[in-house]
């Protein structure tokens, strides 16, 4: 199980990376992203929806109503071009903190040996 | 999935209902619906579905801090006694009883000199003037049956509000009803602007009687009669002040508003006042009477009273004062 302190500054990444092809609502990128993981990572409801709203305050994507399917209206969220920039960024980002965090990290051999 | 929608509501109880507020609880609820139905139709059993959608729920407070949603006083306000108009109404009434209680009493307690005075202002004028200290002191009689009957006034008053004290602290009225004592307390407020106008006018005006006497007159009884109908005519003024007063300050404290509005600390600043009215007063009156009956000075010692309530009103307000800066 992933700690959610250490993961909470690529929940935004990940969402966008969902956005990148198609508009999409809730439980579809919640859904996405435990897939994709094979279930190491379930992003809880709360989580999601304030990495939502703080997108959105950001203008990194936008929402709109889709149809009403079986009585229900789906909020459905789309990603601007802010939205993408800031997604490259994060991108980058991500690649040098990895490179940073990873010359930290002991690989432990199979066999025991340091 | 009633559950679920129960759980919602229970999250999202404290919450201030806001349209956007009302949205994300709506996406949330969709959301949660998905995973329930998703979770049932691979296989899982109601209970079982409920279970982990409500253990991958989170915690609201992410949100709550992520939307910058105010905690708002409403959520607390829920803890909050209710008071329903038939209450505030007995209020109204027992507040009204106990207004009028303390406003006979006030009228005794400044009565109380001016009978005495009277009095003595009779026995001196007498033919008995000569006739010393027993028959002079009789006027002291009067005077402590007075102050004794006002001082039950004051208990029994306080015993008829006792019971509505919880209504200094906190409290909700019952939905809608706010504006109908918003409304008794705007038909009010033109009376109690005219009773104020009135009884500063006979406090102003109360002097002349003093010179009326004395110069139609410098016979001691005149003299002694103007004090007593100065003092009545403060006494009828203080009376109008404490009728409306009350009534206002009722409509007030039902409202919540101004001196009422909770905040802690008008109540500490209160304290500080009381505390020193509770130490201040009870030695005014034990200056009075030991100046008064050692000297003998009735006809003047009086003006204790005055001097004190007007010393005592200059701290009250620079208390205020002070304490509004320290804000």
């Amino acid at each position: 199980m992933i700690s959610s302190d250490v993961i909470r500054g690529y929940n935004d990444t990940m969402i966008l990376y969902l956005l990148l092809h198609e508009d999409s609502y809730g439980y579809d990128i919640s859904k996405s992203i435990k897939d994709i993981t094979d279930e190491k990572y379930i992003i809880k409801e709360t989580t999601l929806y304030s990495a939502f709203a703080r997108l959105e305050k950001n203008q990194y994507i936008e929402s709109y109503y889709g149809d009403e399917t079986n009585g229900k209206r789906r909020t459905y969220y789309k990603i601007t071009q802010e939205g993408l920039s800031y997604y490259n960024e994060k991108c980058d980002e991500w690649k040098i903190t990895k490179e940073v965090v990873d010359k930290f990290i002991r690989e432990m051999n199979v066999d025991g040996n340091n | 999935m009633e559950t679920i929608k129960n759980y919602l509501d229970n999250v999202f109880s404290a919450l201030p209902k806001t349209a956007e507020v009302m949205k994300l609880k709506e996406n949330l609820l969709t959301s949660m619906e998905d995973k329930y139905n998703e979770l049932k139709a691979g296989g899982k059993s109601e209970n079982e579905a409920i279970g982990i959608v409500i253990s991958e729920f989170g915690n609201i407070d992410e949100l709550v801090k992520e939307l910058n949603i105010p905690i708002n006083s409403e959520a607390k306000e829920q803890n909050y006694p209710v008071v329903s108009l038939q209450e505030a109404n007995e209020f109204i009434h027992a507040k009204k009883i106990s207004g009028i209680l303390i406003s006979v009493g006030v009228f005794l307690c400044i009565m109380a000199p001016a009978v005495m005075i009277f009095i003595d202002g009779i026995i001196g004028s007498s033919i008995f003037e000569d006739n010393g200290f027993p028959l002079k002191s009789l006027s002291f009689i009067p005077f402590i049956f007075l102050v004794a009957i006002a001082v039950m006034l004051f208990i029994f008053s306080g015993m008829r509000t006792e019971q509505y004290k919880y209504l200094e602290n906190s409290f909700k009225l019952e939905n809608g009803i706010e504006f109908l004592f918003q409304k008794k307390a705007d038909q009010f407020r033109p009376t109690y602007t005219l009773g104020i106008a009135l009884g500063v006018m006979l406090c102003i005006l109360s002097p002349v009687s003093l010179v009326i006497f004395e110069t139609f007159s410098n016979d001691n009884f005149l003299e002694n009669v103007g004090v007593s109908v100065l003092l009545l005519m403060i006494a009828i003024a203080v009376v109008i002040f404490i009728q409306t007063g009350v009534t206002m300050e009722t409509y007030k404290q039902l409202l919540q508003t101004e001196d009422f509005a909770p905040s802690k600390k008008q109540e500490k600043n209160n304290k500080v006042v009381a505390a020193v009215g509770s130490i201040v007063w009870p030695l005014t009156v034990g200056g009075y009477l030991l100046w008064s009956f050692t000297t003998g000075s009735w006809y003047i010692s009086w003006i204790v009273f005055p001097i004190v309530g007007i010393l005592f009103g200059g701290f009250s307000s620079l208390c205020n004062i002070l304490m509004e800066k320290n804000d």
